[in-house]
């Protein structure tokens, strides 16, 4: 893109927001210039992403001052490792979101861990218990129509299955066992309930 | 074996597998494109599943990231890799000089092309015994029929049992488990009608970490123990029991 002007412009509005008359540049955009050091795009990355990064940690730590560290760890990261973003791989906003859900889950479970010391025998209880509020919650808050509508299309145990491991941090062996269900079909209906909302989310993406 | 480990794909995109898994998984990833690609295309699904959870970040946490950012070094991009086996040629080129001057220097680097060769081989070979025991540990996972036991141990160790009856086939993995002592292995028992059976010999790491691979006598065990057996192993268990489980 662009002139100096339409550049300095650009740069001046403090959001990310494009200035006026300029399309909004892409994420994938705001991320390379944020490889090569620029602030002001970063900033404007944030303005983008940080919502969801928050969100999705919170999602799945539920408490506010942890998942605030951790939203805080990983949007520090994007800065720090933008160079590595490999735009044939995907999309930005997956890249960033898959280092999120990352970080949330690999808290939770290292939390999990110290619990576990202490208490083995209390797991089963704490996660069956775990999954009615989760489930609730998931219920609750799927406002995002189109997902909404996608994982509608899914069968119960496909929905559940993703839900429980993507909202909640379960592993695939706790979801089978919330679930009551083989290991091997948790396993095999996570990846084809995936496919499928791929399939129905396709025009989205 | 593919088909099988394909069905990791789906568990590995929401971050559903367990850590010793997912380490498991991401090697296969490092050697299988279609696996890798799928993983790619599954995850920017997973990540449309974050729209529904949006909630505006604290708003104190902007100028911390930007703060932080300001005092943090950005990684460079990464090293492309170069064309395999690059080297060669290099090491070869000596043989190109004039043989007069060469000769006693050709001897010399015959010998370190022989030595190198000598361990490319053995690095060949330990590649292709992990290659192996990777895909033997993948096809456990993968197994329909896959359970894991944790075992029940005296210390703080985490020992757990992968197995599949239908494959016949198991995987030991430890973590935090103490050096048996110089002279002694760990040795696995799978018992059958109240018989054990050896199952395997090894050692941990520094950090206590092994992973062992059963190939046999999995189906219809009832019971998986552990016992401190001198170097060598035995025949039936005769040292004292670390850990152990009912199948």
């Amino acid at each position: 893109m662009a002139a100096g002007g339409a550049r300095r412009a650009l740069r001046a509005v403090p959001s990310g927001v494009a200035a006026p008359g300029l399309p909004a540049p892409s994420s994938e955009r705001l991320l390379a210039r944020t490889a090569r050091g620029d602030r002001t795009a970063f900033a404007a990355l944030y303005d983008r992403v940080s919502g969801q990064v928050y969100g999705l940690v919170r999602r799945v730590l539920r408490d506010p001052a942890q998942s605030e560290e951790v939203a805080q760890e990983v949007l520090l990261e994007v800065w720090r490792n933008a160079s590595r973003f490999d735009a044939a791989r995907g999309s930005a906003n997956a890249w960033i979101l898959t280092m999120a859900h990352r970080r949330a889950v690999d808290r939770v479970r290292s939390e999990q861990a110290a619990r576990d010391r202490d208490d083995r025998a209390g797991v089963r209880d704490a996660g069956a218990a775990g999954f009615d509020v989760v489930a609730e919650e998931v219920e609750v808050r799927l406002e995002h129509e189109q997902v909404r509508a996608a994982l509608d299309g899914l069968t119960d145990l496909q929905r559940e299955a993703i839900e429980l491991a993507y909202y909640g941090g379960y592993t695939y062996r706790e979801v089978a066992e919330l679930l009551d269900a083989p290991l091997g079909t948790v396993k095999t209906r996570l990846r084809d309930g995936l496919i499928r909302l791929r399939d129905t989310m396709g025009v989205m993406a | 074996m593919t088909a099988d480990t394909h069905a990791l794909a789906g568990a590995y995109a929401v971050d559903a597998l367990p850590r010793d898994e997912r380490a498991f998984f991401e090697r296969h990833l490092g050697a299988c494109d279609t696996c890798r690609n799928e993983v790619d295309e599954l995850r920017e699904t997973a990540a449309l599943l974050a729209l529904v959870s949006v909630e505006p970040a604290p708003p104190a946490l902007r100028e911390r990231v930007l703060a932080a950012a300001d005092v943090t070094r950005q990684l460079p991009p990464e090293p492309v890799a170069g064309p395999r086996g690059g080297g060669m040629g290099t090491r070869l080129r000596p043989f190109l000089a004039p043989v007069a001057a060469a000769l006693a220097l050709a001897v010399v680097v015959l010998g370190t092309i022989t030595a190198d060769l000598n361990r490319r081989v053995d690095e060949l070979g330990d590649r292709v015994v992990a290659a192996q025991q990777d895909s033997q540990v993948l096809s456990v996972l993968a197994a329909d029929d896959a359970q894991t036991v944790e075992l029940k141990t005296t210390g703080d160790a985490t020992v757990r049992l992968l197995y599949s009856p239908e494959l016949d086939r198991a995987v030991l993995v430890t973590d935090g488990l103490p050096a048996p002592g110089e002279e002694s292995v760990y040795e696995l028992w799978l018992a059958h009608d109240g018989e054990p059976v050896p199952a395997g010999l090894f050692r941990p790491d520094d950090e206590g970490r092994s992973l062992t691979v059963v190939e046999s006598n999995v189906s219809g065990a009832e019971l998986a123990a552990i016992t401190v057996e001198p170097r060598g192993g035995s025949a039936e268990p005769t040292g004292p029991s670390v850990a152990h489980t009912k199948l």
